[in-house]
Parts: structure tokens; C-alpha cells; sequence
């Protein structure tokens, strides 16, 4: 009887797919002096992020594309029953608007983080030197996308309700300047701007994107059930669903890694030091909305529990 | 048949339990698989549209033909789950006609006979098949009929029981907020109904030396009403109740849907499964992203059996997307647990299609399952439902497999 001891589908769609790992001189064929070649081996291959068989990596979850499909399939659904549904009430036409003020600069510019998100994690699916974090980094990848077309939606939605407060128009603007975006803006900017492969997925995913659960996804929840605001508040309780499969990955892959006892110092002094800009982006943040203080202290507590579940020890 | 249980229990060299297979169905599958002293009866239905006596029939025939494979007869029967369609009026005319289908189940029926469950559905499989019939039987003798005082009783005498205790498993029949003559209670209050019904269940349990810890299964058939979202908002409800109810951690798996119910003003009714040996959840990769019932456990491992609640992959896709994806997600359980769709022993899957998928739901359907799972597969029984409780979803399956 004998299926159970086939591998499974998830191992056959994700595991060992790169042929750039295959050969440490020319991962991307031709020239070793090619700039490419000499990219990967300098920030992938000679990353202070070391494991022999990074290969062994398996997602927790075992998304592979088709599960990612059905399952992204049922949560946009419910997201389109939730959109749906609170156009029919008239519920933006309902919000206070001094809060649709607050949503028009600490909401709707969230496309840009987004959109900082999908590119840092598409970097990530370029440089990962295992097929299977390749994958996670996709789905992450799509994930972002995913909220930053759902946000963008709601730009559009928001706009028509109230032509005259700049949505659509000011969020560039908000990004680029309003104080409470420039703590995620710096950490997001510098993550970019990170091209060891090993420091990125630190800044990233046991940083950056945490922080933006934490320190924007959840204060934001809060702050809007605070104003009756009952959509953007289910909108972030599903995007959340997002980010902590994120966790989830990057817990095991953490995990992976420590197996090799010098990554425990590489990843703890990374650890250190990205957390001040991921502190001061939940300090700006949280500054804009109500309550912000005890948010704040709420989301770096939580990024701080993350932490140490991984097993580092600095900070 | 003695003969028979003692065979079944013996296991290959695997520690799979031997098992076998009856013919070949309507729907392609097994008409039955015996396993460890247990016969499991997939979906039996009439071959040919005609009134509902004529297929009740015809249903009940196959079914004692199905069990006579193994040498077993209606006495052995222990659960029994009837799906029935009825189209005319609504109120007291669908109380007449179940009466009507239900005379001529009482020809076949022994006496004390299974727990029962009667669902008024859409089709059974398809529109046209007014009655479809599955159930399980037990082959060694011993099981002790549970009919707690405090329950409710038929509309007319009939040999069903609201219990059977065969060793470590109750089947629990179908329970409903009615009373001693089979009218509902608490008319139109659903959160009541379902305390009441959960009430009669906890009854049966603990006279059958179980609580609500040991439940394995519990199967919710609610007031579908006139559109997923108002079904939907019934069943938060009774789930609420639920939630009230059932103390955790340790929970049952649950499976959900909507129908019409039998008596005027009912809406609701609860069957399901208790084992005293449940041991432990199954948390297959990937579920927690799963669109499902957050608080129940996928599936329950109780000794050899593995018990998998309502899996489906709700959203846009189409039906025969939806049932690949829902197989997809039975096999990655059936693989955390250790087994493979060669365990299987019994599959419901129970579909609410768009219009246009309507005609050919059920060949649909036949045809994304056996290319999935390998010959001679589980028995099965598909229904077509009102509607289910997801957004977009067209297909819930739920599943008994066996090492």
C-alpha cells in the first residue's frame, strides 16, 4: 500500500529546482568573471550565512503554486464578500471624518511599504540558494502584491466617497514626507538596498515584514475597530493571515540555520542590527493614530517575542 | 459471518487491516467495504427516476444487497444517514411526504433499528434521485441501543435510536429541537434549537458512558434559508452555541451544510461520532491557511480509524477546481497521519453548484475522484446541498479511513 512512501507533491514541484547552485564558479553559466556569476558568488555563496545542505529546507506549510492558488482563492473570495458587503451598507460613507483624515495619510499610502515588501522579497527569490526558500519567498512576494492591489482598491473606493480629501492624489506625498511613514520607509528603503542574501532574509523576514504585521497591520486593526471602522479592521485581520505564515517560514528556516553554531552570531548581530529601524518605524507609525503610545509599546513587544521564539539571543 | 469478523481484523504485513471490497457501485465505487467487523454502505439510490416510494424503495434494496456481500443484514445495521429531495410544498406537506417515504423504509428496518439522520437535500445524487441512502453495520453482536428519557421521539412509531454504543464508539442519530411527538420546539429560535439538540446529544453520550471530550465527529445540517449568507448566518449562531456548549480543548471535527429540515420550524439538526480511544489531531501542512472552521481539528486519529471533517477549498474556482483541490487536501491529510487514499473506507462529498455546472455535477465530480484515488477506492456518497458555508464553495467532502 504503498502512496505513503512516494514523495509527497510539494516535495517534487520544490525541491533542489536551481541550477545556479550546481556550480560555485559560474552559478549563471558562461564567464565565472561574468557580473552576475560574481554577484551570487560574492552575496549568496560567500555570504556570512553559511549551511552545508540548504537544500534540506522544507516550508512548514508545503505551499506549493496550485495550494497557493486555492487557498489565496478562498481568502480573496471572503475578501470580496467583506468588500461587498460593507459597500452595500454605505459603511464608508458612515466613518467619522476625522478618521477618514487619519485613513487618507497613515492607510491608504501603505501601498508604497507594500509594494517595498513585494520588491525586497522578489530579490530574496533571486538569491536564495534553495529552491524551496525560493518558493517561500514567491509566495511572499505575491502576498505583498496581493495587499498592495487590495489597498489600492480601497484608495479608489475611499476617493469616490470623499472626492475632496486627496486620496488617489496625496500618497506619494505621505510616503515620501508625513512622519509617520519614515520609520518604515528607512527600513523598508535600506532592506532594498541589502544584497547579502542572508543579511536580506534577516532584514526582511524576521524583521521588516514582522514589523509591518506588528507595527502597522495591528495598530491600524486596532485604532479602526476603535472607530467603528469594521472593514479596514477584517481587511488587516486577513492580511495578518499572510504574515504569520510568513513566521511560520521564517521560523523554520532560522531554525535551520542555527544548526551551523557560528550563524548564531552572523544572525544575532544582524538582529541588532536592524531593530532600531524596525523600533523607530513602529514609533512613527503608532504616533499617528489614537492610542499610539500603548500601541507602540503593544507591537514592540510582540516583534520582541518573535525574536526571541527564534532562539537569538542578542538584541 | 462469524466467519467474516474474524477475518477483518487481521492486518497485512504493513499493520493495514485487511479489507474487502463488494462490487463495483452506480457511482463507480465499492457498494461496500468491510473492515475490522464493520461493513460501510456508500450512497444507494434508485436507478431510475420515479415516485419516492418506488426509489425508497429501490435504495433500501441496494442497501440490503450491499450488506448481504458480507453477510450481513438490516439488524446489523447501526447508523443509517438518508438523503432525501422534496420539491412540493413546504410546512406540514414535507412532514406527510417523509411520513410516506419513511412507511416504506419501516419494510425494511429491523427492530430496534440504527440511528438515523434524514436530511431533506437538493439531490441525492443528482436532481431526479429522491433518496439516497448510506449507513454502517456492525458485525459482532454486543452494541447497546442508547434512548435516553430526555430526548424527543417521531412523528410516527418507528424502530430508529438516538444511540448505538458498539465498543468504544457511540453513532450518535440525528438530534433535533422537537418534542415527544416530533414537533419542533423553540420555533424559529435558532440559538435554543441548538442548545436543546446538543443537549439531547450530551444525553446520549453520557448514557453511553461518554462526555463531550470523547465526541469525534459532530455533522451540522442547518436551515440553508434563502441564500448562503443567510444560511451562513444561521450556522454562526448554532456555532456560537457550540462554542458555549463544548468545552476545549479537545474538540470534534465538524462538517457543515445547509438544507431544509423535516418538521415545520425546525432549524437544525446534529449527528455525529464519539470515540472513546480519539488520541490525537492531525494537523496536515498548509491547514492553518486553510478556509475552514479555525476552532475544530482537521481530522481525529482514534486508533486505526482517522476521522477528517468538512474539507473543502472554497472561493472562485469551479466545481471540478474546487473538488480537485478538496481531494488534494484530503490526500496531504491522509499523508500526515501516515496513510494514502488506499485507506480510505468511506467518502461523503456533498456539492452546491452553479447553475451551469448543474447537469453534469455528478459525472464532474465521479470522474476528478477516480482519477485521483486509485481503484477500487472507499464507498461514497455524493449529495447535492442547498448551499455550504463558505464564500464561492461548491464542495465539502468528509472521510473515514483506516489503517
Amino acid at each position: 500500500m504503498g502512496s505513503r512512501k512516494r514523495p509527497s507533491e510539494y516535495e517534487v514541484v520544490s525541491y533542489k529546482l536551481h541550477y545556479r547552485t550546481r556550480n560555485p564558479q559560474a552559478p549563471y553559466e558562461q564567464s565565472p568573471n561574468l557580473r552576475m556569476n560574481e554577484w551570487y558568488r560574492k552575496h549568496v555563496f560567500n555570504s556570512p550565512l553559511q549551511h552545508p545542505d540548504w537544500d534540506a529546507f522544507r516550508d512548514p506549510d508545503e505551499v506549493t503554486y496550485r495550494a497557493y492558488c486555492t487557498m489565496q482563492d478562498g481568502q480573496e473570495q471572503y475578501v470580496d464578500g467583506l468588500l461587498n458587503a460593507h459597500d452595500n451598507d454605505k459603511h464608508d460613507a458612515s466613518l467619522p471624518e476625522a478618521w477618514v483624515d487619519t485613513l487618507a495619510k497613515i492607510y491608504t499610502p501603505a501601498r508604497y511599504l507594500l509594494a517595498a515588501g513585494q520588491m525586497a522579497s522578489a530579490y530574496l527569490v533571486q538569491m536564495a540558494p534553495a529552491s524551496t526558500i525560493t518558493n517561500c519567498a514567491v509566495f511572499q512576494e505575491a502576498d505583498c502584491f496581493r495587499w498592495l492591489s487590495r489597498v489600492a482598491y480601497r484608495t479608489r473606493e475611499l476617493a469616490n466617497t470623499y472626492p475632496g480629501k486627496g486620496f488617489t492624489e496625496n500618497e506619494r506625498s505621505y510616503w515620501e514626507d508625513a512622519p509617520e511613514w519614515q520609520g518604515f520607509r528607512e527600513l523598508f528603503e535600506k532592506v532594498m538596498a541589502t544584497y547579502d542574501w542572508g543579511e536580506c532574509f534577516v532584514a526582511l523576514d524576521v524583521i521588516a515584514l514582522p514589523t509591518l504585521d506588528f507595527g502597522f497591520l495591528q495598530p491600524l486593526k486596532t485604532a479602526a475597530q476603535g472607530q467603528g471602522d469594521t472593514l479596514t479592521a477584517l481587511l488587516c485581520g486577513n492580511h495578518a493571515r499572510d504574515c504569520q505564515r510568513a513566521r511560520r517560514w521564517t521560523a523554520a528556516l532560522v531554525k535551520q540555520s542555527l544548526d551551523v553554531k557560528t550563524n548564531e552570531e552572523v544572525i544575532s548581530d544582524w538582529v541588532a542590527k536592524w531593530t532600531p529601524l524596525a523600533e523607530n518605524a513602529i514609533a512613527t507609525y503608532c504616533a499617528g493614530l489614537p492610542g499610539g503610545s500603548e500601541l507602540a509599546t503593544k507591537a514592540s513587544a510582540s516583534l520582541a517575542t518573535f525574536k526571541s521564539e527564534l532562539g537569538i539571543a542578542k538584541d | 459471518m462469524n466467519a467474516h469478523t474474524n477475518l477483518l481484523s487481521l492486518r497485512d504485513e504493513d499493520g493495514d487491516t485487511k479489507r474487502l471490497f463488494g462490487p463495483k457501485g452506480a457511482l463507480g465505487f465499492p457498494v461496500a467495504i468491510a473492515i475490522d467487523g464493520k461493513v460501510y454502505v456508500g450512497g444507494q439510490f434508485a436507478s431510475a427516476d420515479s415516485n419516492i416510494g418506488v426509489q425508497t424503495a429501490a435504495a433500501f434494496d441496494g442497501l440490503q444487497s450491499a450488506l448481504s456481500q458480507f453477510d450481513a443484514d438490516m439488524s446489523h445495521l447501526l447508523n443509517l444517514r438518508t438523503y432525501y429531495v422534496y420539491e412540493g410544498d413546504e410546512g406540514k406537506d414535507v412532514t406527510d411526504f417523509w411520513e410516506k417515504m419513511t412507511q416504506v423504509r419501516l419494510r425494511y428496518l429491523a427492530d430496534p433499528g440504527p440511528a438515523a439522520t434524514a436530511l431533506r437535500v437538493v439531490g441525492a445524487p443528482a436532481p431526479g434521485k429522491l433518496i439516497s441512502v448510506d449507513g454502517v453495520a456492525v458485525l459482532a453482536p454486543g452494541g447497546k441501543r442508547i434512548m435516553p428519557e430526555d430526548s424527543w421521539d417521531w412523528s410516527i412509531p418507528t424502530p430508529f435510536s438516538q444511540g448505538w454504543l458498539v465498543g468504544d464508539t457511540i453513532y450518535l442519530g440525528g438530534q433535533i429541537a422537537a418534542d415527544r411527538q416530533g414537533a419542533a420546539v423553540a420555533v424559529g429560535e435558532v440559538e435554543e434549537q441548538a442548545r436543546i439538540a446538543l443537549r439531547f446529544i450530551h444525553n446520549v453520550l453520557t448514557e453511553g458512558g461518554h462526555d463531550w471530550s470523547d465526541l469525534t465527529t459532530l455533522r451540522i445540517g442547518y436551515q440553508a434559508g434563502a441564500s448562503p449568507e443567510e444560511g451562513r448566518a444561521t450556522l454562526d449562531k448554532i456555532l456560537a452555541v457550540v462554542r458555549e456548549t463544548i468545552p476545549g480543548p479537545r474538540l470534534p471535527t465538524l462538517n457543515a451544510f445547509g438544507v431544509d429540515l423535516l418538521y415545520e420550524g425546525l432549524m437544525l439538526e446534529i449527528d455525529g461520532i464519539s470515540i472513546k480511544s480519539r488520541t490525537m489531531e492531525v494537523v496536515p501542512p498548509g491547514s492553518h491557511n486553510w478556509m475552514q472552521f479555525e476552532d475544530h481539528p482537521v481530522a481525529l486519529l482514534a486508533g486505526p480509524e482517522l476521522y477528517i471533517g468538512g474539507l473543502s477549498a472554497p472561493g472562485g474556482a469551479s466545481l471540478v477546481a474546487q473538488t480537485e483541490a478538496s481531494i488534494d487536501r484530503l490526500n496531504v491529510t491522509l499523508r500526515e497521519a501516515g496513510l494514502g487514499y488506499e485507506n480510505l473506507v468511506k467518502l461523503t462529498l456533498l456539492y452546491a453548484p452553479d447553475e451551469d455546472e448543474a447537469v453534469a455535477a455528478v459525472e464532474t465530480i465521479t470522474t476528478a475522484l477516480t482519477d485521483y484515488i486509485p481503484a477500487p477506492g472507499p464507498v461514497v456518497s455524493i449529495v447535492r446541498v442547498k448551499n455550504l458555508p463558505f464564500p464561492g464553495q461548491r464542495v465539502q467532502l468528509d472521510a473515514v479511513a483506516i489503517r
